[in-house]
């Protein structure tokens, strides 16, 4: 619990409006999309570096946690206050500082929404590619803090490839810039990278510098159905060799088409076993081809069904089943734990008749979809975590789901980070040695341990 | 290095790949940088357990280790400036796999790089970055320096296409880091970190890389600027125009007047020439895009533009920029390479400000580089053997440092600090980030034997 004293020092640093300390208003930043909770003493809105700084330095000198908070739109507890201690929140650093356009590049501070900054950019014919699932709600510094993934990583990578440099608060309160505002830069070690998907807890970041990217003229949306996984994994396989990055790949497996054709009646064909939702963009002449090729790969792979759209509307129609995935699969089981392994792609139908296999045995149902061009599936255990029975098979299914990853050169988490859900279970992926330098480096940044502690590294609570 | 020492490095690697041959010693004294000095030895590994081994002995010993690929490196970063033991893996040179499903390579740290683009030619893919020293550099030593290339501007560096590491620590450990796949956010990215750490954090004994489809066809055209401004904005606009070109060069007049001096290829001496090349699968594809640059060309004022409509002609073009180089290093018996990386929009003013160092020093300073993602390498030409001249490069090179930060920039784009950038690292970087750094440097390398003396790090 911080003191009174604590809480009225940090008053007089960012104003009496700016600290919220009622219990009732605590709560809504006490969890984020992992529905896991905690309650923080308290919610500070810092408005600058120096006011940052000035939190951060105290923190450290009377040794309480520091949380930074974007939207809490995170989903593995990154932003949840398990240690209780102060919740940052970075909602008032939200402008977009300056937008390049002769050098594509744009300086932004951390609390700015990414469908805002996209929106704002392709206002002038440029373009931010990474676009995480909570795109609308999510904010860059969050983005940057976990390294966000999203739909089109397959062509433009993610969060970490565009960005240049950051501004960011020590936890013992120094302002330090790093990285580069040009295309390239190899002084000294990659800091910035470092800071890149450390989750909040290494350093605050409080301005971020971009790199964009021209918006492409067209884009032609798709979408293939297949008898079986293994036909279309095959596909994926066969566009790449044919030299085609698409923008997006996204695959989904039997379980999912059958929820959202039962819950939405979409004219999904009834022997469909997987899906394949692909989107090519570029120049209009070269799109135009581009989707030609992919229409014959689909082809000689024996699609059931093939379907270009021709316009806007059209394409939404194709989106319409991946956008409902999610939800539509709650009809299965009141609850669900989704997790965010990636193997390699040529692995993937193994995968999925893995947790058809082990789903079976557990009797849970395990629908899965995902980023096909990365080889990122999201898995999702559906149960109800009311009984203790399903859980403990989920949590089984989890342990031989990540070993099975891990086996076939592949990682527990794509895009959502380690944070709380997955901190037992990276030790599992990295070996002692590497476990040791990230805590040395840890300790490097963060003497006293205030930063966003529990997270990433496995602590019993 | 006494004979106990010895006899165990020979212990580990055997016999025939330990050497302290007076002529090897001077071999291994110097990379393609300004600087030199011998090792007590040399030795050859062949396995991650041997590079183990021989740290570990080097650690306890307190002994300096430095890792050696092609010794290509520019600005001085395998050389042993403090002795002890030069760690060659121009051995390990195998390539362990390529996937094309999986869209990745893994190669050991001694692959030279034109080996990997050979061998992924039947599958039609390519691993981009594309350094100058492509025909003997090591994809160890591309890693280690995070190497930039011709293709920078579409194709990003070498960081861009590391997914994965083998590393051996100081303490012996051998380590992974990332994945074979695509994207991981697992913990902190110590791959990321180690790209570009200059052999000083650990020695690479594997690498993973993401490899991208080759493309087959080329549009290649040079333009030639009566001023540096009209250039600028051409290279500024083009980026802009929705059309990434695979390579975007410049080259500045005292490049020129060089080049036309030493060759006869005649190239009309104006401000500045820009090479530009699109790529694609079709001619038609690569054609369109080139229209485009074409167009944003004519609209800045460019003097003249010249289309290759054939591999030859476009041979023939490439060969001023691609000549520039070696023309520049012959014309005094010294030259430095500068590497500095500016805001796109900066380079003109970066290109006057060259000249005006040049005239103040009176010193030449020809200018030529990757105009696409604003990495310009001034080459300073002087006579190592005036100590006025050794001066005046040393003074020019400062205010070049100085010039470029101001500007928004950075040191170097691709060649790295090593020696020659050592004493300006604080000029970009803050104490606190400094510190940041040397305390991450501690972490890996608790007793500094891995690669001493380098990146500016010691106090």
């Amino acid at each position: 619990m911080i003191s009174e004293e604590v809480l009225k020092k940090i008053t007089h640093i960012v104003g009496q409006k700016h600290l919220i300390a009622g219990r009732d208003e605590l709560a809504e930043y006490g969890s984020d999309a992992t529905k896991l909770e905690a309650m923080p003493d308290a919610v500070v809105f810092p408005q600058d570096s120096e006011e940052v700084s000035l939190i951060l330095r105290l923190a450290t000198e009377k040794g309480f946690p520091v949380i930074p908070r974007g939207a809490g739109s995170g989903m593995s507890g990154g932003a949840v206050p398990v240690k209780a201690g102060i919740v940052m929140a970075m909602n008032r650093l939200d402008r977009i500082l300056a937008i390049d356009e002769d050098n594509l590049i744009c300086k932004v501070e951390p609390g700015v929404i990414t469908a805002d900054l996209q929106k704002a950019v392709e206002d002038i014919g440029l373009f931010y590619p990474p676009d995480p699932a909570s795109v609308n709600i999510s904010t860059i510094g969050g983005n940057v803090a976990e390294c966000a993934g999203g739909l089109r990583a397959v062509k433009y990578g993610v969060t970490r490839d565009y960005v240049l440099g950051l501004t960011v608060v020590l936890p013992t309160g120094e302002i330090i810039n790093t990285g580069v505002e040009t295309m390239k830069g190899v002084a000294g070690y990659d800091l910035t990278r470092l800071i890149v998907g450390s989750e909040g807890t290494l350093a605050v970041i409080t301005a971020i510098t971009l790199r964009l990217v021209p918006k492409p003229a067209a884009r032609r949306t798709m979408s293939a159905f297949f008898p079986d996984v293994s036909s279309a994994v095959d596909t994926v396989s066969r566009i790449i060799r044919n030299r085609i990055i698409p923008t997006i790949l996204e695959f989904l497996d039997r379980h999912c088409l059958d929820c959202v054709r039962e819950e939405l009646n979409l004219p999904i064909p009834r022997k469909a076993g997987a899906m394949l939702l692909i989107e090519v963009d570029g120049e209009e002449v070269l799109v135009e081809q581009e989707a030609e090729k992919v229409r014959s790969v689909c082809n000689q792979a024996k699609a059931i069904k093939f379907e270009a759209a021709s316009g806007k509307e059209e394409a939404e129609t194709l989106w319409e089943v991946r956008r409902n995935v999610s939800p539509s699969l709650y009809k299965l089981r009141p609850h669900k734990i989704s997790e965010d392994i990636v193997v390699p792609r040529s692995r993937m139908t193994e995968v999925v008749a893995f947790l058809d296999e082990i789903g079976h045995k557990y009797g849970l149902p395990i629908p899965a979809f995902g980023h096909a061009g990365d080889g990122n599936l999201h898995v999702n255990i559906m149960l109800n975590k009311e009984n203790a029975g399903e859980m403990e098979s989920a949590l089984t299914i989890i342990r031989a789901l990540f070993e099975k990853g891990i086996h076939m050169g592949g990682t527990i988490t794509g895009e959502h980070g380690i944070g709380l859900t997955k901190a037992p279970y990276l030790e599992m992926e990295i070996p002692r040695a590497g476990l040791d330098l990230m805590s040395r480096i840890k300790k490097a940044f963060d003497p006293e341990g205030i930063l966003n502690p529990g997270k990433i590294f496995y602590q019993r609570i | 290095m006494d004979e106990k020492t010895k006899k165990a490095l020979m212990d580990i690697v055997g016999e025939e790949n330990f050497t302290d041959s007076l002529i090897d010693l001077v071999s291994y004294s110097y990379d393609a940088s300004e600087h030199s000095h011998r090792p007590s030895c040399a030795v050859w590994a062949e396995t991650p357990e041997q590079v183990s081994g021989i740290l570990k002995l080097a650690d306890t010993e307190r002994i300096p280790v430095i890792p050696r690929g092609a010794g290509t490196g520019l600005s001085g970063m395998s050389v042993p400036i403090e002795g002890g033991i030069v760690l060659d893996l121009n051995h390990m040179n195998k390539i362990l796999k390529i996937s094309i499903e999986d869209r990745l390579a893994v190669v050991q740290p001694g692959v030279v790089y034109d080996d990997l683009e050979r061998a992924l030619v039947p599958h039609g893919f390519f691993f981009p970055p594309d350094p100058a020293s492509g025909k003997v550099c090591t994809l160890g030593g591309n890693v280690a320096t995070n190497a930039g290339g011709l293709k920078g501007a579409k194709y990003g560096t070498t960081r861009d296409y590391v997914l994965g590491l083998q590393v051996v620590l100081t303490d012996g450990r051998i380590m992974r880091t990332g994945s074979k796949t695509m994207k991981s956010v697992s913990g902190y990215d110590m791959t990321k970190l180690l790209v570009g750490s200059e052999g000083t954090l650990g020695v690479i004994t594997e690498i993973t890389l993401k490899i991208s489809p080759k493309p087959t066809a080329t549009s290649t055209a040079l333009a030639t600027f009566g001023n540096l401004e009209d250039a600028g904005r051409a290279l500024s606009e083009t980026m802009y125009s929705g059309i990434i070109p695979s390579a975007l060069e410049i080259l500045g007049r005292k490049t020129i007047l060089a080049i036309n001096q030493n060759t006869d290829l005649n190239l009309p001496e104006v401000d500045a020439i820009i090479l530009v090349e699109t790529d694609g699968y079709t001619r038609e594809e690569t054609d369109y895009q080139m229209n485009k640059v074409i167009e944003v060309f004519k609209k800045n004022n460019a003097d003249d533009i010249k289309q290759a409509k054939a591999r030859e002609e476009a041979e023939k073009l490439w060969t001023a920029r691609k000549s520039a180089y070696a023309v520049l290093a012959r014309i005094k018996t010294h030259f430095v390479l500068e590497d500095i990386t500016v805001p796109m929009s900066r380079i003109a003013e970066m290109l006057k400000g060259v000249e005006a160092i040049a005239e103040r020093h009176n010193i030449q300073i020809a200018t030529y580089g990757h105009a696409g993602d604003g990495n310009l390498h001034p080459q300073i030409l002087y006579d190592g053997y005036d100590p006025e001249q050794v001066k005046s490069m040393e003074a020019a090179t400062a205010e070049l440092f100085k010039l470029s930060i101001d500007l928004g920039g950075t040191l170097t784009g691709e060649h790295g600090i090593g020696l020659s950038k050592a004493s300006f690292m604080t000029l970009e970087h803050d104490p606190v980030a400094m510190d940041m750094m040397r305390s991450i440097k501690k972490t890996f390398d608790p007793n500094n034997i891995l690669n001493p003396a380098k990146m500016g790090l010691e106090e």
